[in-house]
């Protein structure tokens, strides 16, 4: 029995010294204040000497990933230095990229400061997981950012934009288009179809307007069909954001424009519900597309594959319109160190890292002024002119199942299975039920 | 202690490990799924209670509904089509070709199984493409018309489940071609003596012989099918409309795009439900030959 109790002594011994949860001696309150201040200082230089800990995630931009890592870690090592900060840049891949920020901040690993898409963040707000920055911009940030009011969400300031742009364009081949005696891209609803029919006609081997109706991400909608609702002066939600708002006149208008290019007109090919992006963008580097609306980036790139084109940036009909990103830093709610990852977020879209960025890595236009503009020279007109034309998506939370509802249901329709009405009704019905879930 | 009771704690003690890991990572899952599924939860915040609201909304929903049928129709084709394909090209190759020819068309075979479900379904989207896919332009070649093999319903699916049989086949010719190699030469022998030809020895001889891992076959590919994700993900990310959408993609959008981690539960615990009732059907149909 004696050696028993023994061994359960010495493991009670042990498990106390290892728990740090050994009776201590109790001081005096002299030495205990004493004990207490010397411990704070020596905390307090140990802490000076530390390094602070922040951790950026950044999507990839550049040809590679490595490319984008090395851009922040060197353009932000000064900062670093300066605030004495362990900066750890993570490039997170596009793939997965919600459930890359879900899982992270979940577990406790997810970053100080990140980059989310529109769609993401109201999310992310309703989780709580995003902090509100109206606190840390100044009014002297205020008068220098550009785009701070795409950035107001549910009545606060969550997120600072970095990237607004890369609009959604209409492309032409000017070659195939005057094979066909057309000299400019067409700039209204009739004009595309009146120049359509003239590409069927004229020049049969040639896809007229190629619309990537394959494509898998629920982005493609933002050139699929978002430009022709705001052309037709329609929403995508209600003004409550309790469900999509396109059982409207002006909804049903686009809609059933596009469904008249595909079977009234013959416009957009049968193949266009399996082409992606990139089959597009190969089919334009082919001269086997006339027509075509595409970001900005790829737009530019076609010169460098010798294509002779022009664009406009949208059609019109009721109204202009068309998408343009509107992309943020967000600070997370369980950042430690909210103040200097604020000033990493002001860091980054300052004039001279987003010159940089704009150069080496992708060219959009500035979102301060304290950038001049960097962005192809094309597009410098169109950034300057038609601001109010280039719109963004709300931002409403549960938006992914109604858009992604509205896109399978639009890609029934263009196979002809549904009518316009149809592809409409059950998208409002469907976002109704999942946005009160 | 009794020699008995002494034998049995030592049989305990000898599963414990086992059951504590199938504990952690099976059954608590499984619990704490049923549990989320009665609940609105999004990970990051506490789960509300909400009764059967989930359940409900499973009903009418029309992505479930879509990803509940086509995944059954993927199995339907994928299950019966890889599992006769892989025991009649086993066979062939343990008959015909047990020289380095039949090793190597084993090999190859098998390449497709350990390359990566993301580059296979990229590869093929290549390939399928309407417009500049090399299918397409050998079909064109041959004076046929283009196939728009991801661009509507039909095809899409047909397009998918190819792919995945394509994949899947060389793993399970492994497995037949292993128990074609552990049946007797002998019965082969006898069957000859009594005059059976090639066709007869295979139905008579190698399938019935063939019965147990044929049953291992059937499930994991029934199991692998209802599991379908990464290479739908990639060739039509669930499109054009819902026709290639699976029980899994569902999940995982509801999940992660959605961030309804208590609906996605509850569709969740309807894939555990199908997964167990077609293994059971299985396992009774096999249940003398295993």
């Amino acid at each position: 029995m004696k050696k028993y109790l023994s061994i359960i002594m010495v493991g009670v011994l042990l498990l106390l010294t290892l728990t740090n949860c050994a009776p201590k001696e109790v001081p005096s309150d002299d030495t205990s204040k004493e004990t207490t201040s010397q411990s704070a200082s020596s905390s307090t230089a140990s802490q000076d000497k530390e390094k602070t800990e922040l951790v950026l995630w950044m999507p990839p931009f550049g040809t590679e990933d490595a490319l984008d890592k090395s851009f922040w870690e060197d353009n932000l090592s000064d900062f670093a230095t300066q605030n004495n900060v362990e900066l750890t840049v993570e490039i997170v891949p596009w793939g997965n990229y919600e459930e890359k920020y879900l899982t992270g901040i979940t577990s406790g690993s997810g970053p100080d400061v990140g980059y989310m898409y529109i769609e993401m963040i109201s999310d992310f707000i309703n989780m709580g997981a995003i902090e509100p920055l109206d606190s840390y911009i100044t009014q002297e940030d205020r008068e220098n950012y550009l785009y701070l009011d795409k950035g107001f969400i549910q009545g606060q300031q969550y997120t600072l934009p970095i990237i607004v742009g890369n609009a959604r364009i209409l492309v032409g081949n000017m070659d195939l288009l005057n094979d066909a005696g057309i000299t400019e891209v067409p700039t209204t609803w009739d004009e595309l179809i009146a120049t359509g029919k003239i590409l069927r006609e004229k020049t049969p081997d040639i896809i007229p307007f190629a619309q990537p109706w394959g494509e898998p991400a629920i982005g493609a909608l933002n050139s699929l069909y978002y430009p022709y609702l705001w052309q037709a002066g329609g929403e995508i939600f209600t003004d409550d954001a309790s469900k999509l708002a396109l059982d409207s006149p002006e909804a049903l208008e686009a809609t059933q424009f596009l469904y008249d290019l595909r079977f009234k007109h013959d416009i957009i090919s049968e193949n266009a519900m399996s082409y992606t992006n990139n089959d597009v963008i190969a089919l334009l580097n082919d001269e086997k597309v006339a027509l075509t609306v595409i970001d900005c980036t790829n737009a530019a790139k076609l010169g460098d594959q010798g294509i002779n084109w022009d664009f406009v940036p949208f059609l019109t009909n009721k109204s202009g319109g068309t998408f343009v990103a509107a992309d943020a830093l967000i600070m997370t709610s369980n950042s430690d160190n909210k103040e200097l990852a604020a000033k990493l977020m002001k860091t980054m879209t300052s004039g001279d890292i987003m010159t940089k960025f704009h150069h080496e890595l992708a060219m959009f236009p500035p979102v301060a002024k304290d950038e001049e503009y960097n962005d192809h020279a094309e597009f410098k007109d169109m950034y300057a002119n038609n601001a109010a034309d280039l719109r963004t998506l709300p931002a409403v939370a549960g938006s992914f199942k109604a858009y992604d509802s509205l896109y399978k249901n639009l890609q029934l329709m263009m196979m002809g299975e549904l009518s316009p009405e149809e592809a409409l009704s059950y998208s409002v019905e469907y976002s109704e039920n999942v946005l009160s879930n | 202690m009794k020699n008995q009771q002494k034998q049995a704690l030592y049989g305990y003690l000898y599963i414990a490990p086992s059951l504590i890991l199938i504990s952690i990572f099976s059954l608590i899952p499984i619990l704490m799924t049923l549990y989320f599924s009665f609940t609105d939860y999004n990970i990051i915040q506490a789960p509300t209670f909400t009764g059967l609201k989930n359940y409900i909304r499973m009903l009418g929903d029309p992505f479930v509904v879509s990803s509940m049928k086509n995944t059954f129709i993927f199995t339907l084709f994928v299950v019966p089509t890889q599992t006769i394909l892989s025991m009649v090209i086993a066979s062939v190759l343990a008959q015909k070709f047990q020289n380095k020819l039949g090793g190597f068309i084993k090999s190859s075979l098998f390449i497709p199984v350990i390359s990566s479900t993301i580059l296979v379904g990229t590869l093929w989207s290549f390939l399928l493409a309407t417009d500049t896919g090399i299918i397409n332009t050998f079909l064109a070649l041959i004076g046929l018309d283009k196939v728009n093999w991801l661009g509507t319903k039909f095809t899409s699916l047909l397009s998918v489940c190819l792919v995945s049989i394509w994949k899947n086949v060389g793993y399970f010719l492994v497995i037949f071609y292993a128990g074609i190699m552990e049946i007797p030469k002998m019965l082969y022998e006898s069957g000859q003596v009594d005059g059976a030809n090639k066709y007869q020895q295979f139905w008579y001889i190698t399938m019935p012989m063939l019965k147990p891992i044929t049953f291992l076959v059937v499930t994991l590919g029934t199991i692998w099918s209802f599991q379908i994700f990464d290479l739908v993900y990639v060739m039509t990310g669930g499109g054009p409309g819902r026709s290639t959408i699976t029980l899994v993609m569902t999940i995982y959008n509801t999940a992660f795009k959605e961030f309804s981690m208590g609906y996605a539960s509850t569709i969740s615990l309807l894939l555990l439900v199908f997964i167990v009732i077609i293994s059971s059907i299985q396992k009774l149909l096999f249940k003398d030959n295993y």
